[in-house]
């Protein structure tokens, strides 16, 4: 029956409304600090990078008072992806060049040699996704939906001026989060529906077209689904004077307060450390 | 920019799906070898198709989002480990609706003689570029490069000729929606792994693949993908618009 639970494959990270001095910041500044933190790892592959961005993501869950085991739970599913970078970079890392630029040796077996600075990358690698979700798992604890949509609506309102519709996208966000979880909730319907009708999906025998063909008594009602109800949300956005964001006034007015600076403050110099730390590693 | 009502909540609900394709897997056709195929993008393409690339564009950088952040907090495979890269996990995507709407446009509306032109220049170009490549020093003789030149001219003249075909043949929407799914995908597949490979070949990603891994990638997954998103996007905007096709009403009344 598991397989029709598609609900819980669907919730990453939970918001813990804990009040801490993260959760009182400025929406825009939590997304934007969680981000660039992110982005900074992304950049720089040197491992000594990853250990120090897991400290930071640690301290800052501390200081969000995320429960850590919550935290750590959310790193499981990584787990199996570790034995695939070492595979990987066993398989494809350049050894040769990296052992004539004088990395020692590790292991050799006919014309399969290891060097270690492959290890070094690998290593590298998963220090970096564990500090990576610990940073995701931090923003979505302290921030909840309509946080990150004021956030990205805030952060983009100074491109509005080169004529990108600000609003506009955040409200696409907003309808996004919204209808995936009605999605999900009517794909199980479909899925349960088709299954007593002894329906089989991508699993079983039967060629790749023929299996493709037996996804779409599922894919065609939910992409149809998702289309009325779009079809009949915006009618019922319309029927209530809805014009988009020209002229539009908001119930709560992001203002910076001088805490919300110190804190992106912290984290720009933050990042910037993370980006030109190691830069060789 | 101006954007509708319709276009906002429609790029929000296909966005949706989208992501619920890869949140459960369903996005994923298993296929030879435990490799599998996507069709994540398909809501892309039927995004653009049915309201325009502005659409297709913003369903296009949602998905790209959602799976790069999806390929930390809960990969699955080898490709996730690439996908971490913003570089290749977003920018590809932003072109595939751009593109998709390009060709159903092109098909549906013929500017014939402009197009009849361009598809003849890509097919001049599929023969003249393996001659080059095997008959003079230009690639230095790299046997490599000379494949890939080969292969890539053989891909882009057949689906040039496809398309010549499909311009002087008829103009069905049906077909328009077809073309948009075959560029659509291609866009996809072509633009994610060609970014593989630059990056591959600047050291930017770790471990880097070499071109050949990524052209048998692009040949075993490319061309099954480009067959099931043609299949579920001309099915689901038929049924969209409710245009019949094949096989028309039951089975059991054709076998008395």
């Amino acid at each position: 029956m598991s397989d029709f639970e598609v609900l819980r494959t669907l919730s990453f990270g939970q918001y813990l409304p804990t009040g801490s001095i993260l959760h009182r910041l400025d929406p825009r500044v939590r997304l934007t600090g969680v981000v660039l933190l992110a982005l900074a790892l992304m950049v720089n592959p040197g491992p000594a990078v990853g250990l120090l961005g897991i400290v930071l993501a640690l301290g800052l869950l501390l200081l969000a008072r995320v429960p850590l085991g919550h935290a750590l739970r959310s790193l499981r599913p990584l787990l199996p992806l570790f034995a695939i970078v070492l595979a990987l970079q066993m398989l494809f890392y350049p050894h040769r060049a990296a052992l004539a630029a004088g990395s020692p040796l590790v292991w050799q077996w006919g014309p399969i040699v290891v060097s270690a600075a492959s290890l070094v990358g690998a290593l590298a690698m998963m220090l970096r996704m564990v500090a990576i979700v610990l940073l995701l798992t931090l923003l979505t604890g302290i921030a909840d939906t309509t946080d990150l949509v004021h956030a990205v609506e805030g952060m983009l309102r100074p491109f509005q001026r080169l004529g990108l519709p600000a609003h506009e996208l955040a409200l696409v966000l907003a309808i996004t989060m919204r209808f995936i979880p009605l999605l999900g909730r009517e794909l199980e319907r479909l899925m349960k529906a088709q299954a007593a009708r002894g329906a089989d999906f991508g699993r079983g025998r039967g060629n790749f077209l023929s299996r493709a063909r037996r996804m779409l008594p599922l894919l065609i009602p939910l992409f149809l689904a998702a289309l009325r109800r779009a079809e009949e949300l915006a009618l019922a956005i319309e029927a209530r004077g809805y014009a988009g964001g020209r002229g539009r006034t908001c119930l709560v007015r992001l203002r910076m307060r001088p805490a919300d600076f110190l804190a992106l403050g912290i984290a720009l110099a933050l990042a910037a450390l993370l980006v030109f730390l190691d830069r060789g590693g | 920019m101006r954007i509708s009502v319709r276009n906002i909540v429609v790029a929000g609900a296909l966005s949706a799906v989208a992501i619920l394709l890869g949140a459960t897997r369903l996005g994923f056709i298993p296929f030879v070898l435990g490799v599998s195929i996507t069709i994540m993008h398909v809501p892309v393409i039927i995004g653009a198709v049915l309201e325009g690339p502005v659409v297709g564009t913003i369903i296009g950088l949602l998905f790209g989002l959602f799976s790069l952040i999806w390929a930390h907090v809960a990969p699955t495979g080898t490709g996730d480990i690439y996908f971490q890269n913003p570089l290749i996990s977003v920018v590809p995507r932003l072109f595939i609706g751009l593109l998709a709407y390009l060709a159903y446009r092109l098909v549906k509306q013929p500017q014939v003689w402009p197009s009849i032109l361009v598809l003849l220049v890509i097919i001049a170009l599929a023969v003249v570029g393996p001659v080059v490549a095997y008959a003079t020093p230009v690639l230095g003789g790299d046997a490599g490069l000379q494949t890939l030149v080969l292969i890539c001219s053989l891909v882009l003249g057949t689906l040039a000729l496809a398309g010549l075909g499909i311009v002087l043949w008829r103009r069905g929407e049906l077909v328009a929606v077809g073309t948009a799914a075959v560029v659509g995908t291609l866009t996809n597949t072509v633009l994610v792994l060609g970014m593989l490979g630059l990056l591959s070949t600047l050291n930017w990603v770790s471990p880097p693949l070499p071109w050949e891994v990524l052209l048998a990638v692009g040949l075993t997954n490319g061309i099954p993908e480009i067959i099931a998103a043609v299949l579920i996007t001309v099915a689901v905007v038929a049924a969209w618009k409710q245009i019949e096709f094949g096989r028309r009403g039951a089975r059991i009344l054709r076998n008395p």
